[in-house]
């Protein structure tokens, strides 16, 4: 969003006053070589002396001032620490060696919604999260009106937040969070939720902030949001610091050396192979482990040209995945990893316009009939898609057209036979795509939502690509 | 303090002494959240409520009323008062510390995403059980009546040895979770321990049955002093002496500031740990 990005002054008053220190930190983890649980076996090891450690240190000897009331921007590839240096300038983590000072109050946007309990109501977990951000009681009910208006959820605020879609926590979250103007707010991969009018909001809130003199850190991937928004910034490489200037130099030194690495690794790889492949896809995926059980589907996935990764290579694989999400898998499911949709027309659901850039994949879920939303409602793009409504979508996509329903039998419980999905739903299971959530009991929870690595390893299963 | 002036050094985080405690101070919204949420699940799924708190020590003594003056036959008046004397006593210390301990391991993956003073676990579990603590008060003092116990004026010293009672139970709480931090087999090695510690404690039967060779284990055990100072205002009407008091109090303190410094040294490698 760089025309909106633009909007935010670049250089409102900033003073000499260092509102952050690094004074030369270092974050070591210490990973234990073997894993060790019990008692008698770290005894047994301590006495031999035979406990090791792998030394990882993810900062060190970093040594830098931020000052009051400038936009800070921290880059650097994946794994080079950024996410470690905004967890120690939040004081989650105490450094190493070295140390951090910092003045003011400091929110901290890298866990919207942490703590939130999805069985109180939304009152009642504004209240808790505005606690566990070291607010007194006092505080919250002045801000309290406030925080409703901004996340515009008047009507939901006594419903358990168990029944919130993701975009209404993120908002609810967000609100909390910057109720109260901090001296110091850390960003990590600015506007990643919501819709556009929200994260619009979300900046506009920023910038007011920001001409008050509020310091902001962010961590992004994307360079265009670090040069537009921040005046200086900071290249983080393998826990140390490469360079750290003005934004745009910074920038244009990373951006050259990404190139150089890009060329270099072209020149010594013509043909790349098989194996070389399979690390350029882990490469997208390194929020997954190896050992998650969707890992091998989800490289399957990449190696097949299916784009599952969010921009920057996160795959959230825990995450919950949105209707338009599914909607988007789908359609490529149904006619190719590469497949873009025809243009849209804005008539089937009331609130897709036509000019937004999912509506042409949503119209065709409807015309491919890949999603039972009736033509003239709601579509609900920002909610999580339930278990069936996945099973639905992904079953309808792989098989021909025409074929006829399946036959019920009424395998589990909670999936009656006359249920809507009853029959897409037994088909996947019988065919292994799926299982039940609760395989002891023998329950399918076909209204729970579905996480993202549950839909890809469905998707690959269904489309029996060879993992 | 103003939110502006807070300054944050991580030096003097890693040994935290003093700032942890101040950061509590900060917190206590949070754990006024945390004491009445703890009271409010705990009662809102079950038909009796508040009432299973009463009900519970109240069946316990029953049971082991009907148990050991009939198998065993003590000679003590009003037996059921002595037992819910000291399981007031007992039932709070155990509840408190093994919870204390669960809540840090369990609020795990929360460290390791937003800052919080850790000390706030001990703190809100505490809280907790003094309000439990309070609420069974309740039958102690309808049983007193059926049983025509004397309640005397001595039972207003009660605070003070709750008071000392909870100084302690708070030192084994931070001692215990920071263990907890390391080794997670302690849970259920405590739960072993405290089953012990019940049985090797007087509470359902009088001291003066322990074998002389034995009696220095109940000098030995720490809670033992506790549980007294509840027993004798209780049961027998006593206030107990000034040396019972001091040696409880010292023993008190000395718990809570060992706790409290280990816990504040070690605690900050928690969000290291996975």
């Amino acid at each position: 969003m760089p025309t909106e990005l633009n909007r935010l002054e670049k250089t409102p008053k900033i003073s000499n006053q260092p509102v952050i220190q690094f004074i030369n930190v270092g974050v070591c983890y210490r990973i234990p070589r073997e894993r060790i649980s019990t008692i008698k076996e770290y005894t047994i090891r301590w006495l031999q002396r035979r406990i090791r450690y792998e030394e990882l240190w993810a900062l060190k000897h970093v040594d830098f001032d931020i000052y009051s009331g400038e936009i800070f921007g921290v880059i650097g590839q994946n794994g080079a620490g950024k996410s470690t240096m905004l967890k120690a300038m939040a004081r989650v983590l105490v450094p190493t060696e070295g140390h951090i000072k910092s003045r003011g109050l400091i929110a901290p946007l890298l866990e919207l919604g942490a703590g939130f309990h999805p069985e109180l109501t939304g009152r009642e977990n504004v209240y808790l999260n505005g606690a566990l951000l070291g607010r007194s009681r006092n505080e919250m009910e002045e801000l309290y009106p406030w925080i409703v208006d901004f996340a515009e959820l008047e009507h939901f605020m006594d419903a358990p937040i168990r029944t919130y879609s993701t975009g209404m926590q993120a908002r609810l979250g967000f609100a909390v969070a910057v109720a109260k103007r901090p001296q110091i707010l850390l960003v990590d991969e600015l506007l990643s939720v919501g819709d556009t009018r929200f994260q619009y909001k979300c900046l506009e809130r920023m910038n007011g902030f920001q001409k008050e003199g509020t310091t902001i850190v962010i961590v992004s991937h994307s360079m265009d949001t670090i040069r537009s928004f921040c005046k200086r910034a900071l290249w983080l490489d393998h826990g140390h610091v490469l360079d750290i200037g003005p934004a745009d130099e910074v920038v244009a030194a990373y951006q050259k050396a990404m190139q150089d690495q890009d060329t270099r690794l072209d020149g010594q790889i013509s043909t790349p192979t098989e194996q070389e492949a399979q690390t350029s896809s882990e490469h997208l995926l390194y929020d997954v482990p190896k050992t998650h059980p969707a890992y091998p589907y989800l490289i399957a996935a990449i190696n097949a040209g299916y784009e599952i990764t969010y921009d920057g290579g996160y795959f959230a694989p825990e995450g919950i995945l949105s209707r338009a999400q599914l909607a988007i898998f789908a359609l490529r499911c149904k006619w190719g990893p590469k497949y873009e949709p025809r243009p849209a027309s804005g008539e089937i659901y009331t609130d897709i316009p036509r000019d937004q850039w999912l509506s042409s994949y949503v119209e065709e879920n409807y015309h491919f009939r890949l999603t039972t939303a009736p033509k003239g409602g709601k579509f609900w793009p920002e909610m999580g898609a339930t278990r069936a409504s996945a099973v639905y979508s992904i079953m309808k996509a792989v098989e021909p057209s025409e074929s006829s329903t399946p036959n019920c039998k009424g395998v589990f419980p909670d999936v009656p036979s006359n249920y809507w999905a009853a029959p897409y739903i037994e088909k996947a299971v019988e065919n292994g795509f799926i299982t039940a959530l609760d395989v002891k009991n023998n329950l399918f929870y076909p209204e729970e939502p579905i996480s993202r690595a549950d839909t890809v390893t469905m998707m690959v299963k269904a489309l029996r690509i060879p993992i | 303090m103003a939110d502006s002036d807070y300054l944050y050094d991580s030096a003097r985080h890693a040994n935290s002494f003093v700032t942890e405690f101040l950061a509590l101070i900060h917190y206590r919204e949070l754990a006024r959240q945390m004491i009445s949420r703890s009271i409010k699940t705990r009662y809102k799924r079950s038909a009796l409520g508040v009432i299973w708190t009463m009900l519970n020590p109240l069946l316990t003594m029953l049971v082991l009323t009907i148990v050991f003056s009939t198998l065993f036959r003590f000679q003590i008046e009003h037996y059921p008062v002595y037992i819910l004397s000291g399981l007031l006593a007992w039932n709070f210390f155990a509840s408190t510390t093994n919870l204390a301990m669960g809540e840090m391991l369990w609020s795990g993956d929360l460290l390791k995403r937003i800052y919080l003073p850790k000390a706030i676990f001990v703190v809100s579990t505490t809280g907790s059980g003094l309000v439990n603590m309070g609420l069974s008060m309740v039958p102690l003092l309808i049983i007193m009546l059926i049983t025509r116990t004397p309640i005397t004026s001595s039972m207003l010293i009660l605070p003070v040895s709750i008071l000392a009672l909870t100084i302690f139970a708070m030192g084994v709480g931070f001692i215990l979770s920071t263990i907890v931090v390391y080794f997670q087999d302690i849970m259920p090695i405590y739960e072993v321990v405290l089953m012990m510690g019940m049985y090797a404690t007087p509470i359902i039967y009088p001291p003066e049955i322990i074998p002389e060779r034995f009696q220095f284990i109940t000098k030995l055990n720490p809670v033992y002093y506790f549980v007294r100072c509840f027993q004798e205002p209780i049961f027998k009407g006593q206030i107990p002496s000034l040396e019972t008091w001091i040696t409880t109090f010292l023993i008190a303190i000395f718990t809570l500031i060992v706790g409290w410094y280990i816990f504040t040294r070690k605690v900050s490698e928690y969000a290291y740990r996975a």
